[in-house]
C-alpha cells in the first residue's frame, strides 16, 4: 500500500509540473504575442524600442523556469530573436523587424500550442 | 562536460530510486510489465544523458511516469486475478504426467530443443523423468521429476538432521550487524562478551557468525590488511 501511496505522490507532482509548464508556457507567449502585435502596428521606433524592453523584461523573468521545460535551443532562439528586434528597432529598419517579429511569433506559437493536448500534438 | 556530468549523476540517481521502488527482482525474473519499464527507462536516460540540449525534465518525467504506471498496475495486479493474467499470462504446462504438450509447445513457439535445454539447466539430462515441467509467467521453467527418479529427501530416507538454525554474520569487518543479531536471536552484549573472552578487539574481526544455539566461528583480520 506504501508503494501505491508513493505512486500517487509522484502522479501529483507529475500534475502540478506538466500544469505549470503548460500555464507557463501559454501565459508567456500569449504576453509576448500581444505585444509583437504592437509592435508591427507601431511606427515610432522609440516606442518599439520601450516594447521591446517590455518583452525582454517578461521573458527574463520567466527564462529561468522556462528553461526547465523548453529545449534549450529553443529558448536561445527567442533570446536572439528578442535582441534583434531590439538592434533593428536602434537602426530603424521596419521591413526587418516585420520579419524578425514574424520568426519571433511562429517560435512562440509553437512554444504555447507544444503542450496543448490535441491529437496531432500526441501523435 | 560538467553539465552532461551533473545530469548523468542526477539521472543516475533518479533511476536506482525507480529501480528500489518498483522492488527487488533480478532481470531473469522480470514480469512483462517490469522487462517493458526496465527497457524504456533505460533508453530514456540514455537519450536525456546524451542530449543536454534537452531539458533534464523531459527525461525525468517520463521515467516517473513509467514507474507510476508499473506500481498501480502491480498494485492492481495483486488486487484482480483477471488483471493479472491478461498483463502477465499464465503457466502453461508443457510436460503433463510425462506427456509433453506438443500443442502448448507450439502456441509457446518452443522448440523440442530448447524445451531439452530448459531441463537440462535444471540438471535434467532424460524427458523420461519428468511428471511435469511449466513455463511461468516469467518465463522460467519449474520442474517436477517422476518420484521414482526423484532425489531422496532426510524424511524420505527417515534421518532426523540436527537443527541448529539460520547461521548469520554478527560482525563483519570489525562492525556488529543489527541485522544479524537480530536473525540468530542473539544480542550486542552477548556477542561482546564471546569476543572479549577470546581476547580480542571488535575492530581485529574480520567476521564472526553465529547459528540460533550460540554456536560461533570467528575470523580474525589479517595484519597486513
Amino acid at each position: 500500500m506504501t508503494r501505491v501511496w508513493i505512486a500517487i505522490g509522484l502522479v501529483c507532482v507529475i500534475l502540478t509540473l506538466s500544469y505549470s509548464e503548460y500555464y507557463l508556457c501559454r501565459n508567456t507567449s500569449e504576453e509576448l504575442l500581444e505585444i509583437t502585435k504592437q509592435i508591427e502596428a507601431e511606427d515610432d521606433y522609440e516606442q518599439i524600442e520601450e516594447y521591446c524592453n517590455q518583452m525582454k523584461e517578461i521573458w527574463n523573468s520567466r527564462k529561468s523556469m522556462l528553461e526547465a521545460f523548453l529545449y534549450h535551443s529553443d529558448a536561445d532562439d527567442i533570446d536572439n530573436s528578442l535582441e534583434k528586434i531590439g538592434r533593428l528597432a536602434e537602426y530603424k529598419d521596419m521591413e526587418k523587424i516585420y520579419t524578425e517579429c514574424g520568426v519571433l511569433q511562429n517560435k512562440l506559437i509553437s512554444m504555447s500550442e507544444a503542450e496543448t493536448v490535441r491529437p496531432h500534438n500526441i501523435l | 562536460m560538467f553539465i552532461s556530468i551533473i545530469r548523468t549523476v542526477i539521472l543516475y540517481s533518479s533511476i536506482i530510486v525507480a529501480v528500489r521502488l518498483m522492488g527487488k527482482r533480478q532481470i531473469s525474473e522480470l514480469q512483462t510489465s517490469e522487462l517493458v519499464v526496465t527497457m524504456l527507462i533505460s533508453d530514456i536516460a540514455s537519450i536525456a544523458v546524451e542530449n543536454t540540449s534537452k531539458p533534464l525534465l523531459g527525461g525525468v518525467i517520463p521515467m516517473t511516469v513509467l514507474v507510476v504506471c508499473e506500481l498501480i498496475l502491480s498494485a492492481v495486479m495483486i488486487k484482480s486475478p483477471f488483471f493479472r493474467k491478461l498483463i502477465s499470462g499464465s503457466p502453461i504446462v508443457v510436460i503433463n504426467k510425462g506427456k509433453i504438450e506438443q500443442h502448448e509447445l507450439k502456441r509457446l513457439r518452443m522448440s523440442v530443443d530448447e524445451l531439452s535445454e530448459s531441463l537440462r539447466q535444471q540438471d535434467i539430462f532424460t524427458l523420461e523423468d519428468v511428471l511435469y515441467a511449466i513455463v511461468e509467467t516469467n518465463g522460467q521453467m519449474s520442474v517436477m521429476k517422476k518420484p521414482e527418479c526423484d532425489t531422496p529427501t532426510l524424511k524420505d530416507l527417515k534421518i532426523n538432521p540436527n537443527n541448529s538454525g539460520i547461521e548469520t554474520v554478527v560482525v563483519s569487518d570489525g562492525k556488529v550487524s543489527d541485522f544479524g543479531i537480530s536473525l540468530c536471536g542473539t544480542t550486542k552484549e552477548k556477542v561482546q562478551k564471546i569476543i572479549e573472552k577470546k581476547k580480542y578487539n571488535i575492530k581485529d574481526v574480520f567476521i564472526m557468525t553465529m547459528d540460533e544455539q550460540g554456536s560461533y566461528k570467528i575470523v580474525k583480520r589479517s595484519e597486513n590488511l
